[in-house]
């Protein structure tokens, strides 16, 4: 090796590159989102989870929910999600600005639990703490508040007939 | 003088033999070329086969990856192709949300008010009357004493609603378009929905004033 100092500055621009892309890039798309303030409702969405629910997002964690169930609902036009009555709109980025570990979930051995807490049933939960607040974490699932970018698209009758513009 | 101290017998030789000194003077006299570099150049057909890649990720990039927008989930949703459909509010489900939020403190939810602090909004006259007297009254509050199905309410002020100066509430033209749409239906009065163009109008003619008194109210068309 010809010299110690410019291989260690290759390396060390070769590794800063790559994370630029990586890491800055993604933040620099990302990053700047903010919760949205909805009019209507009159709070902004996402709501930071509370208290129970915080740690009832850890259990879910630990059980390793996330191996069968994801919380990620596809836009309508793409799929079946809202046929099985899993959301009515899809997750968009904004969703999850406030989960500091997103369980975004691997597979869909079980249904999908995006919207888990607008449909699920009022039922008698275990009586153990862990399940308490599992299940106060499961109720805050909800994305029944509405976001800009996930309304739904409508195709115009130009565009569906072939025409131009 | 004695023997010399270096015997070595290569020492007196010539460095390179009489035989490749004649084949590297042949060399350059005759200009050998060198032995060919093993390596070959890059077919040319591959420079247009990558180019003609490039192009059409180029071209797919432009057209579906949404300027890498984080508000854009649909790569299908060209502007020009169509529109998202923004979900109509309905005004009834709005105005009772307002009307809840502000108003039921002092009218009620029967909307019957209290006798002799608030006047009942339910047949009341200036509810199905005029439009201009209404969208004043709440838009920029009434003080004074006000006589509402022969009843005169004089213990407290309408207070100042819309979005205008000394307002506490500041609600936007569609709000308050809402909130009186609900009350023209509610509890038994049907009149005709207020509309937000309306509301606009009246507070672009007005602009900023002071609240009502019966008097100005009744000269109003």
């Amino acid at each position: 090796m010809k010299s110690g100092f410019f291989f260690f500055i290759g390396l060390l621009v070769a590794f800063v590159f790559g994370w630029g892309g990586v890491a800055l890039g993604s933040h620099k798309q990302l990053g700047a989102l903010a919760p949205f303030y909805d009019d209507g409702e009159g709070s902004s969405f996402p709501a930071r989870p509370q208290g129970l629910a915080a740690r009832g997002q850890l259990v879910y964690a630990d059980l390793g929910c996330a191996s069968c169930h994801t919380q990620q609902v596809r836009r309508p036009d793409f799929g079946s999600d809202k046929a099985r009555g899993w959301g009515d709109r899809q997750n968009v980025a904004r969703d999850y600005i406030y989960q500091v570990r997103p369980q975004l979930g691997e597979s869909r051995i079980g249904p999908d639990l995006a919207n888990y807490g607008a449909r699920r049933p009022a039922a008698k939960t275990p009586e153990a703490e862990r399940a308490q607040t599992l299940v106060a974490y499961l109720q805050t699932l909800n994305t029944t508040y509405e976001f800009p970018e996930a309304r739904p698209f409508v195709p115009t009758v130009a565009a569906k007939e072939g025409a131009h513009k | 003088m004695s023997t010399p101290a270096n015997q070595d017998p290569r020492l007196d030789q010539a460095a390179a033999s009489d035989e490749s000194l004649l084949a590297a003077h042949e060399k350059l006299l005759g200009k050998q070329p060198d032995e060919k570099a093993r390596y070959k150049l890059l077919p040319l057909n591959l420079l247009f086969v990558f180019s003609g890649l490039i192009f059409f990720a180029g071209t797919y990039l432009n057209r579906y990856s949404g300027n890498f927008d984080p508000h854009i989930f649909n790569e299908n949703a060209h502007p020009t192709t169509g529109e998202v459909a923004v979900a109509k509010v309905d005004p009834l489900v709005l105005g009772k949300k307002q009307y809840d939020a502000i108003c039921i403190t002092c009218h009620q939810a029967t909307g019957m008010g209290l006798p002799g602090a608030f006047p009942p909004l339910a047949g009341s006259e200036w509810v199905n009357g005029s439009d201009e007297r209404l969208i004043r009254i709440v838009v920029y509050g009434v003080t004074g004493p006000l006589t509402v199905k022969g009843t005169t309410y004089a213990a407290a002020p309408m207070p100042t609603v819309g979005k205008v100066a000394g307002s506490a509430y500041n609600l936007s033209d569609d709000k308050v378009a809402a909130v009186l749409t609900y009350i023209r239906h509610e509890w038994g009065n049907n009149g005709p929905a207020i509309t937000t163009e309306q509301v606009a109008a009246i507070r672009g003619k007005e602009g900023d004033r002071k609240p009502y008194v019966q008097e100005e109210l009744l000269k109003l068309p």
